[in-house]
């Protein structure tokens, strides 16, 4: 079944039952494919995983957590989609991404070089041991004792495999030739298969000459292009962070360009701020609580309690009220928005000091009792104040338009609603064999 | 005698009771806790005390729901019980926090042992009773099938520590 977009859309919050229990046998489970891309059930343990809100996220009820799913996977389908037209417009061929993508995998070798050298270092047994009955019960002291005898291990081997690499790589440094004359293409370090040009260190001009600052960055720069060139040799096998880029950077491009088209400057900004005058104004504001019955005698009779100070608005509305959410919160509504609760309770709290009782509201509801304790009054909004806020307005009204068409250009399978749906139906059968 | 003299003897007596109280305190939280008279209800609401499971190695974990690194360690305490559940080993938790997201935590994470409850306040108490007088969690004490706390572990609890300090009892 492929949804189509407007349908897709059209679910604000997609809570899949079939998702209510990660399965971690089925890990492999394809969700949804977007073109020729799979998202699995590991993927979208692995993105809910690695956000920072998987503490709590493990804290929620069964729905709360399915509704959390649902989001995540609507987010992954969102950065494949972008991903599949970022490579339709071939965003991945341009400079801006091939230099980044290339500026990145050198970074993540010279650290993984690291690493393993770092992970060489280990404690012996007995070392370990020792430290375990030193520091035991303290798992805090115990890392920091390791951490700190594996460090100073680790800058000794650093060192020691920087002058083997210097050896290998038949490093040759010409310090001598950092002089005010000296030229963008003049050599200042050769290796066998790579050398480091002034031009290459600094994009300064020779205006503030410091020969110790240059000094400075020619060790450095040498120290890293060994390691670099060492990690390149042991062809350390990086096709994965490469995709994980590429999967990562190319919706952002994407989305870099498209802001950019709906939003060139600042006057696109300025001209939706004055095509929407509800902007323009900042609604007021009441903090509120509340109690509901059913009769108007109730609602009389517990508003006389209040008024002669036997028991207070919180109390009874936390007792007596309908509204399960209200006698929850002890009757607390929190802030409330102009335009927003019934017209009904709002024209009668608009005169209302505040903690005074109003009279008995009917609503279709029930009979309330309201009580303001706060109020914020609203005022007018100028353009600076809001200019983030109708920036992201601007991005969300396009954004819909553009994924829908999105869609229609690379095909979107959503296999999990099939799955629940199946599952739905089958509940529904049992239901019926049951109630039968 | 003036008023301020009155008020300064006041202070000084005062000062000695406190003193006092506080030597108390200290004799209590040195002595070796009574184990086995810890009493708390399970999720379901059932009451347990740590007698219910005598005779057997216990690994006892104090640990909170929004405590990250008490998440961590969970899915190596839900093996250690796994693994050595059938040689007289059984992993407690007491976990300080509201009910209702304890049972979310062991829905999600699969936790296999059973899950005690109690307040953060009570908690404190407690853990400061059991020499941990920081008050933190993930905070992991083994109790031998004598009832005798052999290690206290202060912190994440490792696959190191069990080996060093839980396999040999069992």
């Amino acid at each position: 079944m492929r949804l189509i977009p407007a349908q897709l859309l059209s679910i604000s919050l997609l809570v899949i039952t079939t998702l209510l229990v990660p399965n971690l046998a089925a890990a492999s489970q394809v969700l949804v494919t977007v073109e020729d891309k799979n998202i699995t059930r590991a993927d979208l343990e692995t993105a809910l995983a690695s956000s920072p809100f998987y503490t709590q996220f493990n804290t929620l009820d069964e729905n709360q957590q399915a509704a959390i799913r649902g989001d995540m996977l609507k987010r992954l389908v969102t950065a494949r989609l972008l991903e599949a037209e970022a490579r339709r417009l071939q965003l991945d061929k341009t400079p801006a991404f091939t230099t980044d993508l290339s500026d990145y995998i050198n970074g993540v070798r010279y650290q993984k070089y690291l690493n393993q050298l770092r992970d060489s270092v280990k404690l012996s047994n007995k070392e370990q041991l020792k430290l375990r009955h030193q520091y035991a019960g303290s798992a805090d002291a115990f890392a920091a004792a390791s951490a700190s005898i594996i460090s100073k291990r680790y800058r000794a081997l650093y060192q020691l495999t920087l002058q083997k690499l210097r050896d290998q790589y038949h490093v040759q440094l010409f310090k001598n030739r950092i002089n005010p004359q000296i030229k963008p293409e003049t050599v200042l370090m050769q290796a066998d298969n790579f050398q480091i040009t002034y031009a290459s260190l600094t994009d300064n001009t020779l205006q503030n000459f410091n020969k110790g600052a240059i000094l400075d960055k020619l060790f450095r720069e040498t120290e890293y292009r060994l390691i670099s060139q060492a990690a390149l040799d042991e062809n350390i096998d990086l096709s994965k962070n490469a995709q994980q880029y590429s999967e990562e950077r190319l919706p952002a491009l994407l989305m870099e360009t498209k802001i950019n088209q709906w939003i060139p400057n600042d006057s696109t900004l300025q001209h939706y701020f004055e095509s929407h005058p509800e902007l323009h104004k900042l609604k007021d504001r009441w903090h509120l609580a509340q109690l509901v019955v059913k009769t108007k005698q109730q609602a009389e009779e517990l508003r006389a309690k209040i008024i002669n100070g036997e028991a207070s608005l919180f109390q009874l509305a936390g007792e007596f009220s309908i509204d399960p959410e209200a006698r929850y919160n002890n009757g607390d509504l929190g802030w409330v928005l102009q335009g927003t609760g019934a017209p009904e309770i709002e024209d009668a709290i608009k005169n209302l000091n505040n903690n005074e009782i109003s009279p008995v509201i009917k609503t279709s509801m029930g009979y309330h009792l309201t009580t303001v304790l706060d109020k914020r009054i609203g005022g007018t909004q100028h353009y600076y104040q809001i200019k983030d806020k109708l920036r992201q307005m601007i991005i969300n009204e396009n954004m819909g338009k553009y994924l829908a068409e999105l869609q229609h250009r690379h095909p979107v399978n959503w296999l999990v609603m099939e799955q629940d749906q199946k599952k739905a139906r089958a509940l529904l059968k049992n239901k019926d064999e049951t109630d039968h | 005698m003036t008023p301020d003299k009155l008020k300064k003897i006041f202070f000084i007596i005062l000062a000695g009771f406190a003193l006092q109280i506080h030597a108390a305190q200290l004799h209590a939280a040195d002595a070796e806790p009574a184990l086995y008279t810890i009493e708390l209800p399970d999720l379901s609401g059932e009451s347990h005390s740590l007698k219910d499971w005598q005779g057997k190695t216990i690994l006892l974990n104090f640990w909170a729901s929004w405590c990250t690194p008490c998440q961590y360690e969970i899915p190596h305490l839900i093996n250690y019980q796994k693994q050595y559940g059938e040689n007289n080993f059984q992993v407690i938790s007491i976990g300080l926090d509201e009910k209702r997201k304890l049972k979310n935590v062991k829905r999600s994470l699969g936790i296999n042992y059973p899950v005690l409850v109690t307040s953060q306040q009570k908690g404190a108490d407690l853990l400061t009773r059991l020499g941990n007088k920081q008050q933190i969690v993930p905070y992991t004490i083994i109790i031998t099938k004598q009832g005798k706390i052999a290690y206290k572990h202060l912190g994440e609890f490792d696959d190191d520590a069990f080996k060093l300090y839980v396999e040999p009892l069992l």
